[in-house]
């Protein structure tokens, strides 16, 4: 997209020079022409011609160039045009343009009857309050832009440019690039370096690809890392609208529960300590007011502690007062079952659900669930941003999501992170104490952790040398090593217990022919094996859930969100490096998640004994032990003297 | 967020590591590192996933099947067409990743792709002997072409060009704003086409019109063949010429 450039003056000093011009970019003329007129000390209005790619018109704009003192402008053209030749030479490295572009510029004086074809540009208000109620604290690329103005009822072929330029005039949103260029000295004495990044995401100079633009007729840079969420140019303006507060129904919510009363919430001890120390972080005021940074603060809970209960608390604590909270988990079906049960929680909340498809994509709402993705759209809105399994597949080593998460928060914004399994970087943080943290060390039904058996067992890869595992060679070498009974000696017992098994493998060719074996050496036991690329993969974990498969073989896909009582599991391979430890943790707490059934096995099969399943092990221990010291166990693991307590 | 190094020390870590790592090259489709001796810059698994066309059965629409809609069809303008690859549903998907999610990069791909289906074309019997004398590609509307950014089917007729220097020819323009020919039923087709296409006088002027001229059209995806045939059909009227089509999948 082009867009014209042009300075404004409206002040003169002592001598009648004109010394304080400012610059902007227009998409269309004659809303600013109207807008600056308009005001009582006759300005001046210099147009650069011909118009100019945004990227490129928006650095110009924010470098700056001052014209110097002038009196007579008419006469002072040619000189003008050579001054800024001069200044754009200046910044050449910085800026380029194209030398077809170079050799027609030129400057332009501008009069108020330019531009007029008598139309009135401004915006009915009513209008205007609804496009700024809905683009609120978004970041809109242009497409996305007009699709709101389209849903708010303005058909108008090309109305979108003026009242993209009247919102930007009154300052009521910013126009950014989607792509920008900048300078930056990575080390003092090394050359200055283009650093391209993409506004919306984040990325930089490696997922920017060049291509030759229809839009602005020039070499264009867009970002490939975003893609799927529409395309961020170089020359597509990015529109961040600014951020007003929501307190359009503020009023209506009855504040049924104040913070203080968590009882309705049927929380246990250890999460309702949890809640308290949480719900103090969110009130704490900021006392160092230069740090414009968010704050964070972590939930470390074991698996099948409860989290998603906690959050419900946090966020009326939030909603009571006035905030607009943002709930973000990594998957889909998530945010689907999340909606009803915040819902009957909170009757009086508008919520809005947000998912590649998502009906509600624009509304407004106090609370909004949404998948992580979904974050690229906002930009400074949210007081309180809620973070679940972020170490889960997206966020987990995801630097765009990460700058999304950053940028949906306003700048004291407060992040609440919920895992069970945070990233190494982070518990690094939390063991030197700089990062607040709450750790709830035991399930709600107050057992203690399964704690994982480790069995040598030969690797896979051993046993299949080739790239297809035959089932009979996976038989020759568990007789071979002899440990063929210990597998199926623990799988019998699980089967005469009543439990069915979760088998977790670490690549997706093994399933098949461990699942022919186990069906050889199991005759009338339901046995399936389900993998990422498996197209009844949903109905399969639907029947393991309820019980018409016993056994099911699978890969790290269901390693989180499966949650089936009396279950124990078996990690096939754990010395894989497709298991790092958060991993082995997350499926370890697979087993012995209900209350009727809270001693499920875990085995870790492996060749070899690695770091990270010691430090699963270790983390597992350490949460018992922590469980214990605290006196969140039941009564039955505090009885005889201490020796007894074996974790 | 949770940066444990210097901003500064991690751009030099990164670049560091872009010089002592061998495998600089990242799957076009899936972004995993491809090894360097794939041509298609593109990782075994992806690599594997595409439906070459290695036999042509159908004579006219290069298809790799036994084909009943060239038999059916009755007055064809077109001498015939080369697909190079099964449109199947991986295919979509890359093509959507191409055409609708607008990622370019994926263009190299495709062209390299399209060479194949060239290639097809030329080792057919009656091409052996003479030359391919200039590419044409079917055009976009207006609108089309401000929605999406660029004409795929221009892309990919610049992009072959260059690799066999051979010159590109807009000889028509689209009059007509048609819908999109992929949700049309089979005789929905042949009715939305007709007449949306009109010849380029200024193009057609130039070209000597004595001997007979080989023309190649580039386009995406061939499904019932109504296009290339209308478009034949425009061009036969106003040219002594045999229209050939390549298309990237059938």
């Amino acid at each position: 997209m082009k867009v014209q450039l042009y300075a404004v003056n409206h002040s003169r000093d002592q001598n009648g020079m004109r010394i304080d011009w400012k610059w902007y970019v227009s998409f269309k003329m004659q809303v600013d022409v109207q807008y600056w007129f308009k005001q009582r000390n006759h300005p001046y209005l210099i147009v650069l011609k011909p118009k100019l790619p945004l990227g490129i018109a928006l650095i110009y704009c924010k470098l700056h160039h001052s014209f110097g003192p002038l009196k007579h402008f008419n006469q002072d053209i040619p000189q003008l045009t050579k001054n800024w030749i001069r200044f754009m030479l200046l910044h050449q490295e910085h800026v380029q343009l194209s030398e077809k572009l170079q050799k027609q510029l030129t400057f332009q004086m501008v009069q108020s009857t330019q531009y007029n074809n008598g139309m009135d540009s401004t915006i009915n208000p009513n209008l205007e309050r609804e496009i700024k109620q809905s683009i609120q604290g978004r970041e809109l690329l242009l497409a996305e832009f007009i699709h709101v103005l389209k849903k708010l009822g303005c058909t108008i072929e090309d109305q979108w440019s003026s009242i993209i330029q009247y919102l930007y005039l009154n300052e009521q949103i910013e126009i950014k690039s989607g792509v920008t260029m900048n300078l930056k000295k990575s080390l003092p004495w090394l050359q200055q370096q283009k650093e391209i990044t993409c506004h919306r995401c984040g990325s930089g100079k490696e997922n920017m690809y060049q291509t030759l633009c229809l839009f602005c007729e020039e070499h264009c840079l867009y970002c490939e890392h975003c893609i799927t969420m529409g395309k961020s140019r170089y020359c597509t303006p990015l529109i961040r609208g600014k951020s007003l507060s929501y307190m359009k129904s503020q009023s209506s919510i009855i504040k049924i529960h104040p913070i203080s009363n968590l009882k309705h919430w049927n929380l246990s001890e250890p999460q309702l300590a949890a809640v308290r120390t949480a719900c103090k972080f969110l009130n704490e005021t900021k006392h160092r007011i230069s740090t414009k940074k968010p704050s964070y603060f972590l939930i470390w809970a074991v698996t099948g502690a409860g989290k998603t209960e906690m959050v419900f608390p946090l966020i009326q604590q939030e909603i009571n007062k006035g905030h607009q909270v943002m709930l973000a988990t990594p998957r889909k079906d998530v945010v689907l079952e999340l909606q009803p049960r915040l819902q009957k929680a909170f009757p009086y909340l508008h919520i809005v659900t947000l998912y590649g498809g998502s009906p509600q994509k624009w509304e407004e709402g106090n609370l909004f669930i949404a998948t992580t993705h979904q974050l690229l759209r906002f930009w400074q809105k949210f007081d309180c941003i809620i973070v679940d399994e972020l170490d889960a597949f997206p966020f987990h080593n995801n630097e765009m999501l990460q700058y999304a998460a950053m940028k949906a928060s306003k700048p004291h914004g407060k992040y609440i992170m919920l895992s069970a399994t945070p990233p190494t970087q982070m518990i690094k943080l939390v063991e030197q104490d700089q990062l607040p943290h709450i750790k709830v060390p035991v399930r709600y039904h107050r057992h203690p952790l399964p704690i994982p058996q480790r069995v040598s067992f030969p690797s896979l890869q051993q046993i299949c040398s080739n790239d297809q595992m035959e089932f009979t060679s996976l038989k020759g070498v568990l007789h071979k090593y002899r440990v063929e009974k210990v597998l199926l000696h623990h799988i019998r017992e699980t089967i005469h217990r009543g439990a069915t098994s979760f088998i977790f493998l670490p690549k997706i060719k093994y399933i098949n022919p461990f699942v022919d074996y186990l069906r050889t050496k199991f005759k009338e036991v339901n046995i399936q094996g389900v993998s990422s690329i498996d197209k009844q993969r949903e109905q399969k974990v639907q029947a393991f859930r309820n019980r018409e498969i016993e056994i099911l073989v699978t890969t790290t896909i269901l390693e989180r969100g499966v949650t089936v009582p009396n279950t124990d599991v078996y990690i096939i391979d754990a010395d894989s490096n497709m298991f790092d430890e958060a991993a082995l943790v997350q499926m370890a707490g697979r087993a012995g998640r209900s209350m009727q059934y809270p001693d499920g096995k875990v085995y870790f099969y492996s060749n070899e004994k690695t770091k990270s399943q010691v430090v699963a092990m270790k983390q597992i221990k350490q949460m018992n032990t922590l469980a214990k010291q605290k006196g969140y166990l039941k009564e039955q693991y505090y009885r005889k003297d201490r020796g007894d307590f074996n974790v | 967020m949770f940066e444990d190094k210097p901003h500064f020390i991690q751009t030099q870590l990164r670049f560091l590591r872009s010089i002592f790592s061998n495998n600089l090259n990242t799957c076009l489709i899936c972004k995993e590192t491809a090894p360097t001796y794939q041509t298609l810059s593109l990782c075994n698994t992806c690599a594997s996933m595409i439906p070459w066309i290695s036999k042509v059965i159908c004579p006219i629409c290069g298809r790799f099947e036994v084909c009943y809609d060239c038999v059916r069809k009755s007055n064809t303008y077109y001498e015939y067409s080369r697909s190079a690859v099964e449109y199947n549903e991986t295919m979509r998907e890359w093509l959507a990743l191409y055409k609708y999610r607008g990622n370019e990069r994926l263009e190299s791909l495709f062209i390299k792709m399209f060479d194949y289906a060239f290639q097809l074309l030329l080792m057919s019997t009656s091409l052996k002997n003479y030359p391919i004398h200039c590419f044409t590609y079917i055009p976009l509307s207006e609108q089309r072409l401000q929605e999406r950014g660029f004409n795929q089917a221009e892309r990919f007729a610049r992009g072959l060009s260059r690799l066999h220097q051979i010159p590109v020819i807009e000889l028509i323009k689209r009059v007509r704003h048609t819908e999109k020919q992929s949700v049309g039923s089979w005789s929905n087709r042949f009715s939305n086409i007709q007449g949306a296409f009109v010849i380029n006088e200024k193009e057609v002027k130039r070209i000597n019109k004595k001997r007979v001229m080989r023309i190649v059209v580039i386009d995406d995806v061939y499904t019932t063949g109504s296009t290339l045939n209308e478009y034949a059909k425009v061009i036969t009227a106003h040219l002594p010429a045999k229209v050939y089509g390549v298309t990237w999948a059938r």
